[in-house]
């Protein structure tokens, strides 16, 4: 688990930076979400106990929130290395196999991002065409996948980088 | 090949890409996708794709994972790990090993309002070991003691760990958490006995303490009491169903906050800190979530589960001899991965086998049962070499101890893990005695 707050380098290098400092505001964007669902998870608890009226469709947003806030998380969360990993037989491999493999799973994690990016926003006109809203407060639905569309896309560069950093370090 | 040779060569490539450092998540959506489109061909996996990932994040049971992750974050900078640690040092200090019996004491009531173990461990090191040291206990014991005590952190609810299992097997989160109080108050409460017969056999590993008279007990008692009240509303709240898990969540983000404000000092730059690094295991937790979702569906596609239970069931294995094949899997696996991964990982597998079999009690009660043992069990693989992370976060905090010292001193608490599963295998009431008491 990567809670433990260690935090790699920041990239020096203008393409890392320019990834480093995307990923960092969508972090902060989702991180807003994310708080904002829960004062406004605990003013509904609130006002149900006050006011007998809970916030509308409470369990909506906070779902909506949720999905939003987490797509933004996922670059910020490549860059940091904090996809968890089964470190038994390769921990003590010479440092250049383990960057050749990182390499690979960045990759394989880069064509999901980008995929997702792809299929989603197909997903997105879907949901846009056919109108289609949460059953209770009639939230449309589509507003949430440009979120996700442009957070798998930037998955996608920050993999696509960070792949060819870990590719330098096994030439050198 | 059939479905079921799919499924079996799925789990080979699984495997391969988990020893070649693939990130689990990946692992699981490439398996999974490669699963999918072999049973069923690209187009309907092209199609499910354009959503799939969206369903599986907007999920209001979900939302709770965020904010119990914030919880832990504030909690870990709301200063009262020092207050836990102070107050139960007054009640067991003076006793022989009872600076060690504290530090599982703080852990036990700081996993109270933190569902991480990491978290809980790293946390307490700060204020124990200076303790530890000061009164010249071994390094084993003390680096033992805590990265054993830390494991208190995910049994006594909140639990992420937990959540993720109840949201897998479609478990209900509340009855859940029920579940998993008597066998988290019972884990501390071993680890205690441990450090007894320890110091019993090696007297110089932890010397006496001070002793506190009663006055100084009840006033460094009544220091922790924004534990004991954001622990009540919290849990109290969930248990008795005056609000939902993710409210309860919600609460307790909001008061740790509150705490952290007042008593810890946070400021802008530590809120954000608080917000990212809770960020990045969102962000790691939900990706496992999406390639279990992967890996599932492409299971449940080849009916690998299915037949594996009818073969399990056609094999006149007793039920008993499964579960402790299950156990000694369980095991084997933790000293490798992660906790949470491995149980979105195998519980696919594992409980329609174990729902399959007779073991005379109802789904839901098997669901707590089960739940509750595979908990301690994988939770166990945070102590076990060759990675326990938690032996790693205290070993890192703990200046001049050797990792070898620190992996010596916590085989007691192991055993008394071992001890504890035993029981609780045997003595199923002890998990269910609670929910069946509030029902």
């Amino acid at each position: 688990m990567s809670d433990t707050g260690a935090d790699i380098p920041r990239p020096t290098d203008p393409v890392g930076r320019v990834l480093f400092t995307l990923a960092y505001l969508l972090v902060l964007v989702g991180g807003a979400i994310m708080s904002a669902v829960t004062v406004m998870t605990v003013v509904s608890v609130l006002g149900r106990w006050l006011f007998l009226s809970p916030v509308y469709g409470d369990f909506e947003l906070a779902a909506v929130g949720t999905a939003v806030s987490v797509f933004l998380f996922l670059p910020y969360c490549h860059l940091q290395r904090g996809n968890v990993v089964v470190d038994l037989f390769l921990s003590r491999a010479p440092p250049r196999a383990n960057a050749l493999l990182d390499a690979i799973s960045g990759v394989l994690l880069g064509v999901i991002g980008g995929v997702l990016a792809w299929r989603m926003y197909l997903g997105g006109a879907d949901m846009l065409r056919y109108g289609e809203v949460t059953h209770i407060v009639g939230f449309p639905i589509w507003y949430a996948f440009p979120f996700a569309v442009a957070s798998g896309a930037l998955l996608a560069a920050c993999c696509l980088y960070t792949s060819v950093v870990d590719l330098r370090k096994v030439v050198s | 090949m059939t479905s079921f040779e799919i499924a079996l060569s799925g789990i080979a490539i699984l495997i391969v890409l988990l020893a070649f450092r693939v990130p689990v998540a990946v692992a699981m959506i490439t398996v999974g996708v490669g699963g999918y489109v072999s049973i069923t061909g690209w187009a309907p996996l092209l199609n499910y794709v354009k959503t799939a990932a969206y369903w599986r994040f907007a999920n209001y049971d979900l939302s709770i994972i965020p904010m119990f992750l914030l919880m832990s974050q504030f909690a870990s900078r709301a200063g009262l790990s020092s207050a836990l640690f102070n107050s139960a040092n007054t009640f067991l200090g003076h006793r022989r090993g009872g600076v060690a019996m504290a530090a599982i004491g703080g852990c036990a009531g700081f996993g109270a309002i933190c569902g991480s173990s990491l978290a809980t461990a790293a946390t307490m090191a700060q204020v124990a070991l200076p303790e530890l040291k000061r009164f010249r206990y071994s390094n084993a014991l003390a680096t033992g003691a805590l990265a054993a005590g830390g494991t208190l952190g995910i049994l006594i609810p909140p639990s992420i760990v937990l959540v993720i299992y109840s949201i897998a097997v479609e478990a209900n989160i509340v009855t859940m958490f029920q579940a998993a109080l008597v066998p988290g108050i019972l884990a501390a409460l071993g680890y205690i006995v441990t450090v007894s017969l320890y110091v019993r056999l090696n007297p110089g590993a932890g010397p006496v303490g001070q002793r506190a008279d009663r006055r100084r007990r009840i006033r460094a008692l009544g220091e922790t009491w924004p534990v004991v009240v954001i622990f009540a509303l919290v849990i109290g709240g969930i248990y008795f169903g005056v609000f939902t898990p993710t409210e309860g969540a919600a609460v307790g983000a909001l008061g740790t906050f509150l705490i952290a404000v007042w008593r810890g000092g946070l400021t802008l730059h530590g809120f954000i800190d608080c917000v990212v690094a809770a960020s990045v295991s969102t962000a790691m937790i939900f990706l496992i979530l999406l390639g279990a979702e992967f890996f599932s569906v492409f299971l449940a596609l080849s009916r690998m589960p299915a037949d594996l239970v009818a073969i399990i069931g056609g094999s006149g294995l007793s039920p008993m001899v499964v579960l402790l094949l299950i156990v000694v899997i369980y095991l084997a696996l933790g000293m490798v991965m992660d906790s949470l991964a491995m149980i979105l990982l195998t519980v696919p597998i594992f409980w329609p086998i174990v729902a399959g079999l007779d073991f005379g009690m109802p789904t839901d009660d098997l669901k707590m049962w089960f739940g509750i043992i595979a908990l301690i069990v994988v939770e166990i693989g945070l102590i076990t070499p060759p990675v326990g992370l938690n032996v790693f976060v205290i070993n890192s905090a703990a200046k001049g101890t050797r990792l070898k010292e620190t992996f010596v001193g916590v085989m007691p608490f192991l055993a008394s893990d071992l001890v504890r599963v035993g029981l609780l295998i045997a003595f199923p009431a002890i998990t269910l005695f609670i929910p069946h008491l509030l029902k």
